[in-house]
């Protein structure tokens, strides 16, 4: 009996201890948010995020704001679109601006667009001001499906962003007409930089920075070099490091079979296609990604997981996951101010989460 | 030798009807995807052809159900329309194997905002797809024709 108490008693102190440990590691910095997409840390260390829904968030000291930005565009909220990712201009501490993306239109002709505005404060609150379109996909499409949207900022300040495919429209990622399944490079007032690839080829949409992508969800740069990863259908989840230019082979070439089961296309790989970097079959569903101390972190929907990838000259190796506690469907990962993780769990209760190892 | 009874000769006819429908869906989806890679400058072999329209079959276990629901209720509807509407029962259940399945994909691709099937994207594929759909309609009539026949002479 007094064995049986022992026991009893080392099980439940290890139980304590290692739900202290869990806390200490993760800290729930605020909740209730309505299907947050994308944050952003301001310099004076408010941190802006986007609800799918619409809404632009404030998270101060620690307390969601029940007030947020006041002036922000519209958006087409409906299956995965809505307000979707910020990204702050790396000059904002001096001209303040930020761009933020979204899906644009009606059910029957809807886009992603790109604005950028001015974050302008008063009383305490936000409101955006001199709010500019600088670019909408093109051709308008007929689902709710599949925006890409990601933004971010290449070292000569020109904004990249991923649009999707749609889902119906999937073939069109690999033609030069459009805007389905690519990745679009303009500079910060909406201009076309000169040195983009397509720029000079005829029929070719002068936007287009590199094609055949499916659903891109994630950005970020390392040395220089800009990394994608993008959400395969069953399957087939990809890394890629962005070259201008180059077809990444979506639908052609992929891992991945339909949500039926049936075949996208007979080729793994195919000639004049680049083959991910790494594939993840059965999917995880990445849904963004962020360079810390030289690693990326990749967070994800299905596997509901964070990933650490390691970067070398010729290849990205999967570290693995790590944080393997934090088990939940998470939408976005960024690093604050305090150089730690954040990470935003998707849903309706969303929750922003400070990784404090 | 004791009679099949109705329902269970009803019963065969409307399964082979969605099998025969399914199993041509999976064929006729396939060779529409593999176009529409052709048509952004995928080169496809027959071989590839061959490879893909085996693969597919796979979509048979989620198609035959989708098939069988699709036509329980157009085939009594088309039952029906031929005791209200008159006219042969070949033309009812073609038309209510064609029709029960492009209405499905319709309303599924209203619902969920895209199209489940991808060979059924274009107008093409879905007109392919309504095709299998009265072919069913045809396997079914024929055959249920046939089996009450073989009844009243058991009879």
């Amino acid at each position: 009996m007094i064995k049986q108490l022992t026991n009893l008693a080392v099980v439940i102190s290890l139980f304590v201890g290692a739900s202290s440990a869990i806390a200490q590691e993760y800290q729930t910095i605020t909740e209730g948010l309505d299907n947050p997409w994308a944050m952003e840390f301001l310099p004076n260390e408010d941190i802006l995020i986007t609800e799918r829904t619409g809404q632009l968030r404030i998270v101060r000291d620690g307390k969601l704001l029940d007030a947020p930005v006041q002036n922000v565009p519209d958006s087409y909220y409906a299956g995965q679109g809505g307000l979707l990712d910020i990204k702050l201009d790396v000059n904002f501490a001096d001209n303040q601006r930020l761009y933020l993306s979204f899906a644009h239109g009606k059910r029957s002709a809807n886009s992603a667009r790109l604005v950028s505005a001015k974050l302008v404060a008063s009383d305490g609150d936000y409101l955006l001001e001199d709010i500019k379109t600088l670019f909408s996909s093109q051709p308008e499409k007929r689902t709710a499906h599949h925006y890409g949207a990601r933004i971010e900022q290449l070292a000569d300040s020109t904004l990249v962003m991923t649009v999707g495919d749609g889902f119906n429209y999937r073939e069109q990622a690999q033609t030069l007409d459009n805007h389905f399944g690519k990745i679009i490079r303009i500079n910060t007032d909406g201009t076309i930089p000169e040195d983009n690839p397509f720029v000079e080829t005829k029929d070719a949409l002068p936007e287009i920075y590199s094609l055949g992508h499916r659903n891109q969800q994630g950005l970020a740069i390392i040395d220089n070099q800009l990394f994608e990863h993008e959400h395969g259908p069953r399957g087939g989840d990809e890394v890629n490091r962005i070259t201008p230019g180059l077809n990444y082979g979506w639908p052609i070439a992929t891992f991945g079979i339909d949500y039926n089961g049936a075949r996208i296309s007979p080729f793994t790989s195919y000639e004049g296609t680049e083959s991910p970097l790494i594939d993840w079959t059965p999917s995880i569903a990445p849904s963004a990604m962020t360079e810390k101390n030289g690693f990326l972190y990749v967070t994800s929907l299905a596997e509901g997981s964070i990933r650490k990838l390691e970067v070398t000259p010729s290849e990205v190796k999967d570290l693995g996951i790590v944080y393997p506690e934090l088990s939940m469907r998470l939408r976005d990962i960024a690093v604050g101010l305090d150089n730690r993780l954040y990470v935003l769990t998707d849903g309706s209760s969303g929750k922003l989460i400070r990784i404090v190892d | 030798m004791k009679a099949i009874p109705r329902i269970t000769r009803l019963a065969a006819a409307w399964l082979a009807a969605a099998l025969v429908s399914a199993l041509l869906i999976s064929l006729s989806t396939s060779q529409f995807v593999l176009w529409s890679l052709q048509n952004v400058g995928a080169e496809i072999t027959w071989s590839n052809r061959l490879f893909m329209s085996v693969a597919d079959l796979r979509i048979l276990e989620t198609l035959i159900p989708v098939m069988l629901a699709c036509f329980l209720v157009g085939f009594l509807v088309a039952s029906l329309c031929h005791r209200l509407l008159g006219m042969s029962t070949l033309f009812w259940n073609s038309l209510a194997g064609a029709s029960s399945i492009v209405v499905t994909l319709l309303l599924m691709s209203w619902l969920m905002n895209l199209m489940p099937i991808a060979g059924a994207r274009t107008t093409l594929g879905m007109i392919a797809v309504a095709l299998c759909g009265a072919f069913g309609g045809l396997v079914y009539d024929r055959l249920r024709n046939s089996l009450m026949s073989t009844r009243n002479s058991n009879d």
